[in-house]
């Protein structure tokens, strides 16, 4: 068996505040095969976006602090690169796209130069051929008319189209892993689709590994081979999709799933709802983090950090007291 | 495409006449800026000269438009200054965050201690180019606004995704700022600057009506209205003429100066 692409090991990223360091991922293991994806779901405030900018180096230098672990991929740590490193990484290897397309697209230039702009940046393309592979990569997008539209800003643009641009940036030079946070959040439903289906699309045509950031377990389900489920910084559990959605053994996503409305229950029903809030990550349940929320708490569970145990062979969770397997 | 509202056409056209003739002034047919004629001290207007004589019996016609050099050198040049010193100074603050920020905003709060009248006869005090230092004081009285108006701007800015994107595209500090950060941030800077050379004209005809600019004898309208007010009462039109050029031309420039900061805003709401 050859090396994954991506080895995230013990992870840890920390924010020092003026009140205390808060905890934002607390030693988060994973890995990742070339060409899979992984979902990373999780509710806001969970970490998983500042997971995703751990593995790219992207995080604010003043308050960030690298607490540890490692990132490997391709067989170098990213987290001992130094920037004039990363940047080689950035685009070319590991490329990345934002929730919203609104926001992620430069007001003042137009998008062809901006796809340009990256392919001048990481290739040795001249002037005339990167406007020709910007023209080509956004028909590859699904960008109707390409040629007009290099030319034009932003703002005459619709969300779906933007988060298409935006796709086409990222994939200008070919990245072996692209981090997608929330792709389609911003977006309304039927862009939505068409947007995981252009980036299951391209992920086939590129061999392309894929982390999907989300806390749609819909599209989850959809996109995604294996998934973590993050809660207050750490995975607490991670298995490929099938398991995760009808095996779950930690509470916490058992909980997450129950908490999914069916449209088969009458529709003056309640929603389950996970009662109380998210921990406070900077000074965090000394035991398990969702011992305070949990129903099927134990008294060690408030004393204890769960470890990491073993429902087969690529399905891991962390809790004393998990759901039976049915 | 909106439509010019009349009052900015006709501030644009008498702003590029005033520069014309500024800039001509060494080649228009007009009298000699300090050729004095005991003759006809205090003359009143007349067709030969359009605003008059001084007590010295100079053309006050001829020495405002040589008078303008000094105002548009001084406010352009200051301005300048300041927008490049203070912009790159605030861009620098607000992108690298951290301790670059501290010392930069310290730099700015002592500078806007300061009491700028002080600090430009201070600086007028120095041997040197009586036009150089003038601009160089206004410059440096200017700064710590454009540097805090580029620093918040900046901080905007570099907050919005598609610097995140840029750099996760793997683009570098310099190329983040030049072609992402600078192109959003020139408008409004641009603005400012236009409000600056206002200002610097109006400072620089203060100074000058001080005796704190360029001395005599190049004309200059401060020192035209300080040196003929005694004389205002008998015959107005060598105090009045540079003045009303001056409050037409800064009236003018903060006219477009408006327009400019509408578009603007407007352009924000549509994006």
């Amino acid at each position: 068996m050859t090396a994954p692409l991506l080895e995230v090991d013990d992870l840890r990223t920390h924010f020092h505040l003026p009140h205390g360091t808060l905890r934002a991922v607390d030693g988060v293991s994973f890995t990742l095969d070339a060409g899979r994806t992984l979902g990373i779901v999780g509710e806001s405030g969970s970490g998983k976006s500042v997971l995703a900018r751990s593995i790219i180096g992207l995080l604010p230098m003043a308050q960030a602090h690298k607490a540890g672990g490692r990132v490997l991929f391709a067989g170098r740590d990213l987290r001992q690169l130094p920037e004039s490193a990363m940047r080689q990484v950035r685009g070319p290897q590991i490329a990345m796209i934002f929730q919203d397309p609104l926001t992620s697209l430069n007001p003042v230039m137009t998008v062809g130069r901006q796809i340009v702009q990256v392919l001048r940046q990481h290739t040795d393309l001249s002037a005339t051929a990167a406007r020709a592979r910007a023209v080509e990569l956004l028909n590859e997008v699904g960008i109707p008319d390409p040629k007009q539209r290099a030319g034009e800003y932003a703002h005459r643009m619709s969300g779906g189209m933007r988060q298409r641009i935006v796709i086409a940036i990222a994939l200008a030079c070919n990245p072996r892993l692209l981090i997608a946070d929330e792709p389609t959040t911003a977006l309304d439903v039927t862009v939505q689709a068409q947007i995981l289906d252009l980036l299951r699309r391209l992920q086939d045509k590129h061999a392309m590994a894929l982390i999907l950031i989300t806390h749609n377990l819909g599209v989850v389900a959809e996109m995604c081979d294996d998934v973590a489920v993050m809660y207050a910084g750490r995975i607490v559990e991670q298995a490929p999709v099938g398991d995760i959605l009808d095996r779950p053994r930690m509470r916490y996503t058992h909980a997450l799933l129950q908490s999914v409305p069916d449209i088969d229950n009458p529709s003056h029903m309640r929603l389950p709802v996970i009662p109380g809030q998210p921990p406070n990550l900077i000074a965090p349940p000394v035991g398990c983090r969702f011992a305070p929320r949990c129903g099927f708490r134990q008294d060690r569970c408030d004393t204890d950090m769960p470890p990491q145990s073993e429902a087969s062979a690529h399905h891991r969770f962390a809790c004393f007291n998990p759901a039976p397997e049915h | 495409m909106r439509r010019y509202r009349p009052s900015v056409v006709l501030s644009l056209a008498w702003l590029l006449l005033v520069a014309a003739a500024t800039l001509t002034a060494a080649w228009l047919p007009v009298a000699d800026p300090n050729k004095q004629s005991l003759l006809s001290m205090l003359a009143p207007p007349d067709l030969q000269r359009w605003f008059g004589a001084d007590s010295l019996g100079r053309d006050v016609f001829s020495r405002t438009i040589h008078g303008f050099r000094i105002t548009f050198a001084v406010s352009l040049g200051a301005a300048a200054m300041a927008l490049v010193f203070g912009g790159a100074l605030g861009i620098c603050a607000g992108y690298f965050r951290g301790w670059v920020e501290r010392t930069i905003l310290i730099g700015v709060n002592v500078l806007l201690a300061f009491p700028p009248l002080v600090l430009v006869i201070a600086m007028v005090a120095y041997p040197g180019d009586a036009l150089i230092k003038v601009i160089i004081a206004l410059g440096i009285v200017f700064m710590p606004a454009m540097t805090r108006i580029a620093r918040a701007n900046t901080l905007v800015f570099s907050e919005r995704e598609f610097v995140t994107a840029a750099r996760a595209a793997g683009m570098g500090n310099a190329r983040l700022i030049v072609r992402e950060l600078l192109p959003n941030l020139v408008p409004t800077l641009l603005a400012y600057c236009l409000l600056l050379v206002a200002i610097g004209a109006l400072a620089e005809a203060g100074l000058s009506y001080l005796g704190l600019s360029v001395p005599p004898p190049t004309p200059t309208l401060g020192q035209m209205m300080a040196s003929e007010q005694a004389n205002a009462l008998e015959a107005p039109h060598a105090v009045f003429f540079p003045a009303g050029m001056l409050f037409l031309t800064i009236f003018a420039l903060n006219l477009i100066g408006e327009e400019v900061q509408r578009r603007i805003d407007g352009r924000a709401s549509a994006a």
